[in-house]
């Protein structure tokens, strides 16, 4: 009720009321997810902070290109079979450093500026709450690092087939590579999407999140091989190289790949260990009733 | 006006890619406050920040107390500045700071300059809490004191009143009109108008980089010849000594408000000659003849729309 | 040259934020490495050691934390402004330079010299001799005044010198460098490394002489600050 006499008037504009439809919490988590995806790759950002994302996406997806270009343009003269040039369990391998650089730059985007401009407490203070806040979140990490950790390993995969000249009889004897490299995709996207948020999580400043995020990572790989050599090469400091970790993990999973150290389910048990201690430490620091 | 001016500016412009931040300003600031008008974006901050040092003209020369500071940074014992970033070290005492700000410009006591200081912009029962609980009034109030902390000859104020409540608000004018009347060279912006009315009895005005106005606010009003002045009239016979006006064009407009005429003129001085002729010959009787808005800010709106297509 | 005052500043600035604590963990680093080898190490402490200090001590944990200091010390003021209390003084920019390098350098120190005797004594065992601790030192100490010296160039040159700095370290001296001799000139690990292996052991060819790593350190440190003054006069602040 807003008092008037006469002709004037104050108006109560303090509290309003949204009377419009209702679309539910799923919408407000998508909503979170998609503007935070698009921030982190330099929308609504100058053109350098669209320029980095970008290229690295470049960068991923250029040796399948390469491969896939070469053996359009020269495979037919020579005679050379190119058709194993690039294994799929390889690729992520070559692109290893792209993909850590990826993460570590997407990834503080997403936490760092709420916290240090203080819009954490306006999420909560709406309809939001933390777990849906961080549901956005760890969705807009993990979409965008599919670009350089799934996309190029499809575009392989398409390309060959394309080239193929046979492409059903491909299909039917590949058919199977298609699930390991989603697999692969989604293995690495979760990994490096998760630390990168974790770490990040515990800082309100970029610069802060991207060093720590890379020793985090760096640091242990480091240590973990110059222990292996002083202990004459065993296989189990292998998995403690967490920077290549979900890699040889992912690698892992495709036939053809006995040279690589420890089982698939050793590299697994240490995956699931870094993966749950990271989301573990970001459910801590948004756990309800901790002061943004 | 002694030899060396306090602070002048000969030409300057400066211009970041594409943008006219300043475009060719010249002015020359002697002991006084003046204050510095402009809209947001009109270009105080950068005037502020080339009169500080803190950046370079793009052509022009600035001379701030004789010298170019990026050539002798002697000078900065004599110049105080209070910026419009909300920045203090967070973990240190008002008295701390402000005393390390002194030492570092020279001040033989530092603490005894920072007690002082203090005082003046009444934080003295705050001196020795950490900055970082502060609100943002009393921020303000730490920056003030630190620029006022070595006795400088030149004080730079950037919305120096911004954040504060209206009884800091006073504090705070008094204490820069005080600084003005010690003989110090004070440079205050604002986008306020009313309170720069009030401490300073010289304007810069600013309007999208270029310097539109300079002088005593009674200076540049007399200066503007053109611009139409309003003129509340309050007469008997209104309608007829509003149709003589118009018919001996002494007015470009004519409107009734509440029983009194409220006219335009872009030449009082004839309208005062022959406004009581006129009256007489249509048998009004003048009660009550008074300028409307012939302040600083409808000076102000009017320069501002005047120079409104100006470096754009 | 040196500011007393804003030397103390940096340091209470330093030690005010978490990220020294941040830094502390990663000084135990190479001692963790080293209790693990002293443990269950089979080969020759002396090439751990040099194999130590090429690959993690110096390249890493003394690039990065001198590479943080460095760039904090000067980029916190810049990005938090009060940095125009400092520039409002009489003081050169060059002293001011000099400062927040000495001050950054300091906290370095106080983190890597305890990190680089502890990790020493521990992975050499009853094979210790001070030089194979002394060159080490010289070596970090060099190393680190170097990159704190740049990355406050790069601090007044970017706004984002940590990013900046980490890039070169992973990507220059971490990836290039190691496939690209040339490219090995022209990073300060590399030198670093030359002076702290040269009192261990020869294990593979050292990087440089001991007095070209000095000389190029030392030559590479007059070049930031001289960089990170003019930068300091000329780019508008904050």
């Amino acid at each position: 009720m807003s008092p008037a006499s006469g002709d004037a008037e104050i108006r109560d504009v303090r509290y309003s009321r949204y009377d419009g439809e209702r679309r539910g919490a799923m919408s407000g988590v998508v909503s979170l997810a998609r503007w935070g995806a698009l921030r982190s790759l330099g929308a609504r950002r100058g053109w350098k902070a669209k320029a980095v994302p970008i290229t690295l996406a470049l960068l991923a997806i250029a040796p399948a290109i390469i491969v896939l270009g070469v053996r359009a343009l020269f495979a037919d003269q020579s005679g050379i079979d190119l058709s194993d040039a690039l294994p799929f369990s390889d690729y992520q391998a070559i692109i290893g450093i792209v993909i850590l650089l990826f993460a570590g730059i997407t990834t503080p985007e997403l936490l760092c500026p709420d916290r240090r401009d203080g819009t954490l407490s306006l999420y909560f203070s709406t309809a939001v709450s933390r777990r849906e806040y961080l549901a956005g979140r760890i969705l807009a990490a993990v979409v965008p690092l599919l670009l350089v950790t799934l996309v190029p390993l499809l575009v392989l995969y398409g390309g060959i087939l394309v080239f193929e000249l046979h492409p059903v009889a491909y299909l039917q004897e590949n058919w199977a590579q298609l699930p390991r490299i989603i697999a692969a995709g989604l293995i690495l996207a979760v990994y490096y999407g998760l630390v990168g948020l974790a770490v990040a999580s515990l800082t309100g400043r970029r610069a802060f999140a991207i060093g720590g995020y890379l020793l985090v990572l760096i640091a242990p790989t480091l240590v973990a091989g110059l222990i292996g050599e002083a202990l004459g090469d065993p296989d189990w400091p292998y998995l403690l190289q967490l920077s290549v970790l979900p890699i040889n993990f992912a690698a892992s999973l495709f036939p053809g790949t006995e040279e690589i150290p420890n089982s698939t389910a050793a590299w697994a048990g240490a995956y699931l260990v870094v993966v749950g201690l990271a989301a573990a430490l970001l459910l801590r620091r948004y756990r309800p009733g901790v002061e943004a | 006006m002694s030899a060396a001016p306090a602070l002048s500016f000969e030409g300057v412009s400066r211009w970041y890619g594409d943008t006219v931040a300043l475009a060719d300003v010249s002015f020359e600031l002697g002991p006084g406050v003046t204050g510095l008008l402009g809209h947001n974006g009109a270009g105080k901050s950068t005037a502020l920040k080339l009169c500080a040092g803190f950046t370079q003209p793009s052509s022009g020369a600035v001379r701030v107390l004789g010298t170019d500071l990026a050539a002798s940074p002697d000078a900065y014992r004599r110049i105080g500045i209070a910026h419009d970033r909300d920045a203090l070290w967070p973990f240190m005492t008002a008295r701390d700071l402000v005393a390390l700000c002194a030492r570092l410009r020279g001040v033989t006591d530092p603490a005894a300059a920072a007690v002082r200081a203090l005082a003046e912009v009444g934080l003295e029962d705050a001196a020795d809490r950490k900055v970082k609980g502060f609100s943002h009034g009393m921020r303000q109030r730490v920056k003030l004191a630190q620029a006022l902390a070595h006795d400088p000859e030149l004080l730079l104020l950037d919305e120096p009143l911004n954040g504060l409540d209206p009884a800091q608000r006073r504090g705070v004018v008094a204490l820069i009109q005080r600084l003005g009347e010690e003989g110090r060279t004070v440079l205050v912006s604002s986008h306020v108008l009313h309170e720069v009315e009030r401490m300073a009895p010289r304007v810069l005005v600013l309007v999208n980089g270029h310097l539109v106005a300079s002088g005593s606010t009674a200076a540049i009003r007399g200066l503007i010849a053109d611009r139409p002045r309003s003129i509340r009239l309050e007469a008997t016979e209104g309608r007829a000594l509003a149709r003589e006006l118009v018919g001996a064009g002494l007015v470009e407009s004519v409107r009734f408000d509440d029983g009194a005429i409220v006219v335009e003129s872009s030449d009082v001085e004839r309208l005062g000659r022959d406004l009581a002729g006129l009256a007489r010959g249509v048998g009004a009787r003048l009660r009550r003849v008074e300028p409307v808005g012939d302040d600083l800010e409808s000076v102000y709106a009017y320069l501002h729309q005047r120079a409104r297509g100006v470096g754009r | 040259m040196i500011s007393w005052p804003v030397y103390r500043l940096t340091l209470r600035s330093i030690l005010d934020g978490r990220k020294a604590l941040a830094m502390v963990v990663l000084a135990l680093v190479p001692v963790v490495a080293a209790i693990v080898f002293a443990a269950a190490g089979e080969i020759d402490p002396r090439i751990f050691w040099a194999r130590l200090l090429q690959r993690l001590v110096i390249p890493t944990v003394t690039a990065f934390i001198a590479v943080v200091l460095g760039a904090g010390a000067l980029g916190d003021e810049r990005e938090d402004g009060t940095i125009l209390y400092l520039a409002s003084t009489p003081l050169p920019r060059r002293t001011l330079v000099m400062t927040k390098i000495l001050a950054a350098w300091t906290v370095s120190m106080a983190l890597l010299v305890p990190a680089v005797v502890i990790a020493g004594v521990i992975s050499l065992g009853d094979r210790l001799e001070a030089s194979q601790i002394l060159w080490p030192l010289l070596g970090v100490a060099l190393s680190a005044l170097c990159y704190c010296a740049v990355s406050s160039w790069l601090s007044l040159a970017t706004r984002r010198p940590v990013v900046v700095g980490a890039l070169y370290i992973l990507l220059w001296e971490g990836s290039i460098a190691t496939f690209a001799a040339s490219a090995d000139r022209f990073s300060i690990a590399a030198y670093g490394r030359a002076l702290a292996v040269e009192g261990v052991v020869d294990v593979n060819a050292p990087d440089a002489s001991a007095l070209t790593a000095v000389l190029v350190l030392a030559g590479a440190i007059v070049v930031a600050v001289w960089a990170a003054t003019r930068r300091f006069s000329r780019t508008e602040l904050p």
